[in-house]
Protein backbone atom coordinates (compact mmCIF):
# COMPACT_ATOMS: atom_id res chain seq x y z
CA UNK A 1 0.00 0.00 0.00
CA UNK A 2 1.35 3.51 -0.86
CA UNK A 3 2.49 5.38 2.69
CA UNK A 4 0.51 8.64 2.63
CA UNK A 5 2.97 11.74 2.92
CA UNK A 6 3.47 13.65 6.30
CA UNK A 7 1.58 16.39 4.53
CA UNK A 8 -1.41 14.01 3.46
CA UNK A 9 -1.69 12.97 6.92
CA UNK A 10 -1.20 16.23 8.80
CA UNK A 11 -3.94 17.68 6.24
CA UNK A 12 -6.09 14.57 7.39
CA UNK A 13 -5.71 15.55 11.21
CA UNK A 14 -6.57 19.11 10.46
CA UNK A 15 -9.62 18.74 8.18
CA UNK A 16 -11.28 15.33 10.13
CA UNK A 17 -8.98 15.26 13.01
CA UNK A 18 -8.71 11.99 11.92
CA UNK A 19 -6.59 9.81 14.74
CA UNK A 20 -6.02 7.52 12.96
CA UNK A 21 -3.55 9.78 10.56
CA UNK A 22 -1.91 11.29 13.47
CA UNK A 23 -1.46 7.72 14.73
CA UNK A 24 0.39 6.83 11.90
CA UNK A 25 2.54 9.47 12.00
CA UNK A 26 3.34 8.70 15.68
CA UNK A 27 4.34 5.12 14.30
CA UNK A 28 6.68 6.83 11.88
CA UNK A 29 7.90 9.42 14.00
CA UNK A 30 8.33 7.16 17.67
CA UNK A 31 11.68 5.89 17.27
CA UNK A 32 14.04 9.51 16.53
CA UNK A 33 11.47 11.50 19.03
CA UNK A 34 12.06 8.76 21.59
CA UNK A 35 15.96 8.07 20.80
CA UNK A 36 16.42 12.13 21.01
CA UNK A 37 15.39 11.75 24.73
CA UNK A 38 17.21 8.91 25.34
CA UNK A 39 20.15 10.67 24.48
CA UNK A 40 19.48 14.12 26.26
CA UNK A 41 18.24 11.81 29.42
CA UNK A 42 21.49 9.45 28.50
CA UNK A 43 19.86 6.50 28.42
CA UNK A 44 16.55 6.75 30.98
CA UNK A 45 14.05 4.63 29.06
CA UNK A 46 11.07 5.84 31.57
CA UNK A 47 11.64 9.01 31.27
CA UNK A 48 12.33 9.45 27.81
CA UNK A 49 8.79 7.72 26.74
CA UNK A 50 7.50 10.02 29.14
CA UNK A 51 8.65 13.14 27.75
CA UNK A 52 8.14 11.52 23.99
CA UNK A 53 4.18 10.48 25.10
CA UNK A 54 4.26 14.68 26.09
CA UNK A 55 5.67 15.76 23.15
CA UNK A 56 3.17 13.83 20.71
CA UNK A 57 -0.01 15.47 22.63
CA UNK A 58 1.56 18.44 22.38
CA UNK A 59 1.76 18.03 18.40
CA UNK A 60 -1.84 16.69 19.00
CA UNK A 61 -3.14 19.86 20.60
CA UNK A 62 -1.12 22.15 18.48
CA UNK A 63 -1.38 20.86 15.06
CA UNK A 64 -3.02 23.61 13.78
CA UNK A 65 -0.03 25.32 14.40
CA UNK A 66 2.08 23.50 11.92
CA UNK A 67 2.08 26.28 8.95
CA UNK A 68 4.26 23.99 6.52
CA UNK A 69 6.95 26.10 6.83
CA UNK A 70 8.92 23.41 7.60
CA UNK A 71 8.85 19.71 7.48
CA UNK A 72 6.98 17.49 9.85
CA UNK A 73 9.95 15.97 11.45
CA UNK A 74 11.57 19.32 12.23
CA UNK A 75 8.31 20.76 14.15
CA UNK A 76 7.81 17.95 16.05
CA UNK A 77 12.13 18.21 17.23
CA UNK A 78 11.35 21.78 18.19
CA UNK A 79 8.65 20.12 20.33
CA UNK A 80 10.32 17.98 21.61
CA UNK A 81 13.19 20.01 22.83
CA UNK A 82 10.61 22.30 24.13
CA UNK A 83 9.28 19.72 26.33
CA UNK A 84 12.99 18.93 26.97
CA UNK A 85 13.65 22.44 28.21
CA UNK A 86 10.44 22.63 30.20
CA UNK A 87 11.32 19.55 31.88
CA UNK A 88 14.88 20.72 32.74
CA UNK A 89 13.64 23.86 34.35
CA UNK A 90 10.38 21.74 36.17
CA UNK A 91 13.19 20.07 38.02
CA UNK A 92 15.65 23.26 38.29
CA UNK A 93 18.39 21.56 36.60
CA UNK A 94 20.88 24.37 34.78
CA UNK A 95 24.28 22.79 32.76
CA UNK A 96 24.53 19.45 33.13
CA UNK A 97 22.52 16.65 34.06
CA UNK A 98 22.16 15.62 37.70
CA UNK A 99 23.29 12.82 39.43
CA UNK A 100 19.68 11.52 40.07
CA UNK A 101 19.74 10.98 36.37
CA UNK A 102 23.26 10.00 35.83
CA UNK A 103 21.90 6.68 38.26
CA UNK A 104 19.42 6.20 35.98
CA UNK A 105 21.36 5.53 33.24
CA UNK A 106 22.63 1.98 35.00
CA UNK A 107 19.00 1.31 36.95
CA UNK A 108 17.28 1.82 33.61
CA UNK A 109 18.90 0.30 30.53
CA UNK A 110 17.45 0.43 27.34
CA UNK A 111 17.76 -2.21 25.00
CA UNK A 112 18.80 0.80 22.13
CA UNK A 113 20.65 2.64 24.26
CA UNK A 114 22.58 -0.95 25.30
CA UNK A 115 26.36 -0.89 23.48
CA UNK A 116 26.20 3.05 23.91
CA UNK A 117 27.43 3.58 27.27
CA UNK A 118 30.21 4.95 25.51
CA UNK A 119 27.62 7.48 24.15
CA UNK A 120 26.23 8.22 27.03
CA UNK A 121 29.51 8.87 28.60
CA UNK A 122 30.67 10.90 25.92
CA UNK A 123 27.80 13.04 25.81
CA UNK A 124 27.75 13.98 29.54
CA UNK A 125 30.96 15.78 29.08
CA UNK A 126 28.92 18.36 26.96
CA UNK A 127 26.87 21.03 27.95
CA UNK A 128 22.83 20.60 27.43
CA UNK A 129 22.95 22.69 24.15
CA UNK A 130 25.81 21.61 22.62
CA UNK A 131 24.73 17.62 23.76
CA UNK A 132 21.63 19.45 21.92
CA UNK A 133 23.30 20.24 18.70
CA UNK A 134 25.69 16.92 18.67
CA UNK A 135 22.59 14.52 18.96
CA UNK A 136 20.82 15.70 16.30
CA UNK A 137 23.78 16.48 13.86
CA UNK A 138 25.85 13.34 14.24
CA UNK A 139 23.17 10.53 15.34
CA UNK A 140 19.69 12.32 14.10
CA UNK A 141 21.70 13.56 10.30
CA UNK A 142 19.55 17.07 11.15
CA UNK A 143 21.24 19.69 8.77
CA UNK A 144 22.38 23.03 10.83
CA UNK A 145 19.76 24.58 9.08
CA UNK A 146 17.36 21.82 10.63
CA UNK A 147 18.98 22.46 13.81
CA UNK A 148 18.44 26.29 14.00
CA UNK A 149 15.31 25.61 12.64
CA UNK A 150 14.41 23.03 16.00
CA UNK A 151 16.69 24.88 18.62
CA UNK A 152 15.62 28.46 17.55
CA UNK A 153 19.28 28.96 17.67
CA UNK A 154 21.11 30.99 14.84
CA UNK A 155 22.80 29.25 12.35
CA UNK A 156 26.13 30.44 13.51
CA UNK A 157 25.55 29.48 17.27
CA UNK A 158 24.39 26.11 16.19
CA UNK A 159 28.46 26.06 14.18
CA UNK A 160 29.83 26.93 17.15
CA UNK A 161 28.16 24.98 19.60
CA UNK A 162 28.90 21.89 17.71
CA UNK A 163 32.30 23.14 16.90
CA UNK A 164 32.96 23.56 20.91
CA UNK A 165 31.03 20.02 21.70
CA UNK A 166 33.46 18.30 18.65
CA UNK A 167 36.29 19.37 20.26
CA UNK A 168 35.56 18.19 24.20
CA UNK A 169 34.30 15.08 22.55
CA UNK A 170 37.42 14.18 20.58
CA UNK A 171 39.13 15.51 23.96
CA UNK A 172 37.48 12.82 25.64
CA UNK A 173 37.64 9.96 22.72
CA UNK A 174 41.47 11.03 23.18
CA UNK A 175 41.68 10.71 26.99
CA UNK A 176 40.04 7.05 26.43
CA UNK A 177 42.23 6.02 23.88
CA UNK A 178 39.77 6.34 20.68
CA UNK A 179 42.34 7.44 18.82
CA UNK A 180 44.07 4.58 18.95
CA UNK A 181 42.00 2.05 17.36
CA UNK B 1 48.40 22.62 12.16
CA UNK B 2 45.33 24.27 13.33
CA UNK B 3 43.44 23.23 10.70
CA UNK B 4 44.90 19.94 10.64
CA UNK B 5 44.11 19.73 14.60
CA UNK B 6 40.20 20.41 13.55
CA UNK B 7 40.14 18.21 10.70
CA UNK B 8 41.52 15.09 13.06
CA UNK B 9 38.89 16.22 15.95
CA UNK B 10 36.53 15.89 12.91
CA UNK B 11 37.00 12.53 12.02
CA UNK B 12 37.51 11.00 15.16
CA UNK B 13 34.35 12.37 16.65
CA UNK B 14 32.16 11.23 12.80
CA UNK B 15 34.17 7.44 13.24
CA UNK B 16 32.94 7.64 16.98
CA UNK B 17 29.19 8.45 15.98
CA UNK B 18 29.62 6.08 12.95
CA UNK B 19 30.36 3.05 15.28
CA UNK B 20 27.63 3.86 17.45
CA UNK B 21 24.58 4.93 14.82
CA UNK B 22 21.68 4.02 16.31
CA UNK B 23 19.17 1.39 15.84
CA UNK B 24 15.59 2.01 15.32
CA UNK B 25 13.50 1.89 18.30
CA UNK B 26 10.80 -0.83 18.58
CA UNK B 27 7.23 0.47 18.69
CA UNK B 28 6.41 -2.40 21.86
CA UNK B 29 3.02 -0.65 22.18
CA UNK B 30 3.94 3.07 22.30
CA UNK B 31 2.03 4.05 19.74
CA UNK B 32 -1.24 2.86 21.12
CA UNK B 33 -0.16 4.13 24.27
CA UNK B 34 0.16 7.49 23.07
CA UNK B 35 -3.53 7.35 21.21
CA UNK B 36 -5.11 6.29 24.35
CA UNK B 37 -3.66 9.43 26.16
CA UNK B 38 -4.80 11.55 23.36
CA UNK B 39 -7.14 14.14 24.95
CA UNK B 40 -10.71 13.26 23.81
CA UNK B 41 -12.29 17.16 22.96
CA UNK B 42 -15.53 17.65 20.80
CA UNK B 43 -13.86 17.55 17.35
CA UNK B 44 -14.88 20.46 14.80
CA UNK B 45 -17.17 18.15 12.99
CA UNK B 46 -18.78 16.97 15.96
CA UNK B 47 -19.83 20.64 16.92
CA UNK B 48 -20.93 21.32 13.19
CA UNK B 49 -23.29 18.66 13.33
CA UNK B 50 -24.59 19.39 16.89
CA UNK B 51 -25.25 23.38 15.50
CA UNK B 52 -27.35 22.23 12.46
CA UNK B 53 -29.09 19.91 14.42
CA UNK B 54 -30.10 22.24 17.08
CA UNK B 55 -30.88 24.72 13.98
CA UNK B 56 -32.96 22.27 12.31
CA UNK B 57 -34.89 21.16 15.64
CA UNK B 58 -35.52 24.87 16.02
CA UNK B 59 -36.92 25.42 12.40
CA UNK B 60 -39.13 22.01 13.36
CA UNK B 61 -40.78 23.28 16.24
CA UNK B 62 -41.00 27.25 15.06
CA UNK B 63 -42.61 25.55 11.41
CA UNK B 64 -45.26 23.70 13.80
CA UNK B 65 -45.90 26.39 15.82
CA UNK B 66 -46.62 28.90 13.49
CA UNK B 67 -48.89 26.74 10.96
CA UNK B 68 -51.28 26.20 14.06
CA UNK B 69 -51.55 22.61 13.66
CA UNK B 70 -51.73 21.90 17.55
CA UNK B 71 -54.59 24.35 17.93
CA UNK B 72 -56.25 22.31 15.44
CA UNK B 73 -55.62 18.88 17.08
CA UNK B 74 -56.27 20.32 20.68
CA UNK B 75 -60.32 21.03 18.57
CA UNK B 76 -60.14 18.27 17.31
CA UNK B 77 -59.22 16.48 20.20
CA UNK B 78 -62.14 17.98 22.76
CA UNK B 79 -64.73 17.60 20.09
CA UNK B 80 -63.58 13.98 20.30
CA UNK B 81 -64.02 13.60 24.07
CA UNK B 82 -67.22 15.40 23.94
CA UNK B 83 -68.31 13.17 20.90
CA UNK B 84 -67.47 9.72 23.16
CA UNK B 85 -68.56 11.35 26.41
CA UNK B 86 -72.09 12.18 24.23
CA UNK B 87 -72.29 8.78 22.62
CA UNK B 88 -71.66 7.07 25.93
CA UNK B 89 -74.12 8.98 27.75
CA UNK B 90 -76.74 7.99 24.94
CA UNK B 91 -75.90 4.17 25.73
CA UNK B 92 -75.54 3.69 29.41
CA UNK B 93 -77.19 0.16 28.53
CA UNK B 94 -74.57 -2.24 27.16
CA UNK B 95 -77.52 -4.11 25.67
CA UNK B 96 -78.60 -0.83 23.59
CA UNK B 97 -74.61 -1.24 21.73
CA UNK B 98 -74.87 -1.05 18.15
CA UNK B 99 -73.23 -4.18 16.74
CA UNK B 100 -69.53 -3.70 17.11
CA UNK B 101 -69.31 -3.61 12.82
CA UNK B 102 -71.17 -0.07 13.08
CA UNK B 103 -68.47 1.50 15.66
CA UNK B 104 -67.45 4.25 13.38
CA UNK B 105 -65.32 6.35 16.06
CA UNK B 106 -62.28 5.76 14.69
CA UNK B 107 -62.80 6.46 10.75
CA UNK B 108 -64.54 9.46 12.00
CA UNK B 109 -62.06 11.43 14.11
CA UNK B 110 -59.03 9.98 11.59
CA UNK B 111 -61.51 12.23 9.00
CA UNK B 112 -62.17 15.62 11.07
CA UNK B 113 -58.66 15.61 11.16
CA UNK B 114 -57.61 15.47 7.78
CA UNK B 115 -60.44 17.64 6.97
CA UNK B 116 -59.65 20.22 9.84
CA UNK B 117 -55.84 19.98 8.43
CA UNK B 118 -56.25 19.79 4.22
CA UNK B 119 -53.04 22.30 3.97
CA UNK B 120 -51.14 20.21 5.99
CA UNK B 121 -50.53 17.14 3.02
CA UNK B 122 -48.61 19.75 1.09
CA UNK B 123 -47.71 22.95 2.86
CA UNK B 124 -45.57 22.71 6.42
CA UNK B 125 -45.48 18.88 6.44
CA UNK B 126 -42.73 17.89 4.10
CA UNK B 127 -40.79 20.59 5.25
CA UNK B 128 -41.02 19.40 8.45
CA UNK B 129 -40.19 15.93 6.59
CA UNK B 130 -37.63 17.36 4.80
CA UNK B 131 -36.24 19.11 7.74
CA UNK B 132 -36.08 16.07 10.17
CA UNK B 133 -34.66 13.76 7.47
CA UNK B 134 -31.77 16.37 6.83
CA UNK B 135 -30.81 16.03 10.53
CA UNK B 136 -31.27 12.33 10.57
CA UNK B 137 -28.52 12.15 7.13
CA UNK B 138 -26.35 14.89 9.15
CA UNK B 139 -26.32 12.12 11.80
CA UNK B 140 -25.92 9.56 9.78
CA UNK B 141 -22.37 10.84 7.98
CA UNK B 142 -21.06 12.19 11.35
CA UNK B 143 -21.22 8.42 12.32
CA UNK B 144 -19.44 7.29 9.26
CA UNK B 145 -16.68 9.71 9.52
CA UNK B 146 -16.24 9.16 13.14
CA UNK B 147 -15.87 5.04 12.20
CA UNK B 148 -13.63 5.88 9.13
CA UNK B 149 -11.17 7.32 11.31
Amino acid sequence: MRQLTDMALVAQVLLLHSQRAFGQLVERYQSPVRRFFLHQTCGDAALSDDLAQETFIKAWLNIADFKNLSRFSTWLYRIAYNVFYDYIRSRKQSVELDESLADALYHTPHDQVGRSLDICRALRRLGEKERVCITLFYLEEQSIENIAAITGYPQGTVKGLLARGRAKMAHYLKANGYDEK
Amino acid sequence: MTKNRLNEEEILVERFFSEQRPRPIEDDGFSRRVMQRLPVENSRLDRLAAAWQILCGTLCVVLVLCSGVLQRLGRQAHDLCGQVLEWGASHLSPASWPPPSSWSLPTLSLADIGQAMPHLQWGIEPLVTLIALMCILTLLTVNLIKNYN
